[in-house]
């Protein structure tokens, strides 16, 4: 496994390979504005490689009230987190603006992973850059901008 | 020999008879060696500063026993806890595995063991063993999860009181103990520190908690809060 290097601003590079690797097994899905992605609860079926537009995040109270706290764009993977820790989603995904997903189902990611562990790698960097983009949110959303 | 704050220091990673029950820790004996030979162990007390956000990533720090507090800062000085990282918890590994500064800040809240893994050695630690590379993950995505409830708590909560009511019923989930009289509670956060983890002044917390006493919900001895009337928390929490 290599541990990719990044670019001068810092953020991750996924390497042509790893971006080849995922397109392959990928089915392009086409999502209209307000189409649902999946729901808060399910159980994940698999990951959604972002290539256009933009995704919200909703998450629901008990009485049914739902807002968008957090938006995915592209570059981004939906439901990764889930199909890693096998838990079910915490929030819904609904397109906020057409946008275009790559599919993979969860089964045949994992089989990716074990064919080319070097994936693992891209995987652990979307996961702190998610992890960063929480803590973002969090400031936002107690007025801490920074 | 008494160690050093009482703590039940475990110095063999392969020895620690905690070790299956931790996401990270719980890894394959020649994994668990390699680990041994890069981290070093060290004992915090209370109030000790492990990293600071903004910093360059030194390491990482893995919570053998103890707690600390996650937190971030804005530029006028208000602090939000992001986090109370538990035993087996790793502290710092997204900005360690990024390259970029430390995004939060932790501080030790109860003398703590860690283990400190240098930033080249955890990351050539990772390249050579896949299983610690799937635990990291595994570790990374409990982290994503635990700080989207935290989203879902800030930006669904009606009221102050239920951000409390909230934190309190999760409190009672992860450490009350049930007792005839109610759900017991060691609260080792002053006032500050849980105004800190539910975005409000200090001020607010204590006029909350002595409104809840007033109204029955909860007693308060030192640092022991006792819990008397769970249903009237659920019924505060929308979220």
């Amino acid at each position: 496994m290599t541990v990719e290097t990044q670019t001068e601003t810092g953020s991750p590079v996924i390497s042509e390979s790893v971006i080849r690797a995922l397109s392959r097994f990928e089915k392009a899905e086409g999502w209209p504005t307000g189409s649902i992605l999946f729901r808060e609860g399910e159980q994940p079926r698999g990951v959604y490689i972002i290539h256009s537009g933009e995704i919200d995040q909703l998450f629901s109270s008990r009485t049914g009230q739902a807002k968008p706290l957090l938006v995915a764009g592209p570059g981004q993977i939906l439901g990764l987190s889930c199909v890693v820790s096998g838990k079910a989603h915490n929030c819904s995904a609904t397109a906020r603006t057409p946008s275009v997903t790559g599919f993979i189902d969860r089964d045949r990611f994992t089989s990716l992973l074990e064919e080319q562990p070097a994936l693992w790698w891209s995987i652990l960097q979307m996961l702190s850059t998610d992890i960063n983009s929480c803590y973002d949110c969090m400031r936002t959303l107690t007025h801490m901008g920074r | 020999m008494p160690s050093p704050y009482n703590l039940e220091v475990e110095y063999n990673c392969n020895e620690c008879s905690v070790r299956a029950e931790r996401l990270f820790c719980n890894m394959n004996e020649p994994v668990v060696r390699a680990l041994d030979g890069v981290k070093f162990t060290s004992l915090y007390p209370k109030g000790s500063l492990l990293f600071v956000e903004g910093e360059d990533p030194r390491g990482v720090f893995i919570l053998c026993s103890g707690r600390a507090k996650l937190t971030t800062s804005s530029t006028e000085g208000k602090t939000l806890i992001v986090k109370i990282a538990e035993p087996g918890e790793v502290l710092g590994a997204s900005a360690t595995i990024l390259g970029r500064p430390y995004e939060v800040s932790a501080e030790t809240i109860e003398p703590s063991q860690l283990n400190f893994i240098k930033r080249d050695d955890f990351l050539k630690f990772l390249n050579t063993h896949l299983e610690a590379c799937m635990h990291t993950a595994q570790q990374l995505s409990e982290k994503y999860h635990s700080a989207q409830r935290e989203i879902r708590s800030l930006g669904l909560s009606q009221t102050t009181a239920e951000k409390l009511a909230r934190l309190l019923l999760d409190w009672c989930v992860n450490d009350g103990e049930a007792t005839p009289k109610g759900m017991r509670l060691k609260v080792l956060l002053t006032h500050e520190e849980i105004a800190q983890m539910i975005g409000t002044t200090r001020e607010t917390v204590t006029r909350l908690l002595s409104d809840f006493k007033r109204r029955k919900i909860i007693d308060v001895k030192g640092s022991t809060l006792l819990v008397t009337n769970r249903d009237d928390l659920e019924a505060m929490v929308s979220v």
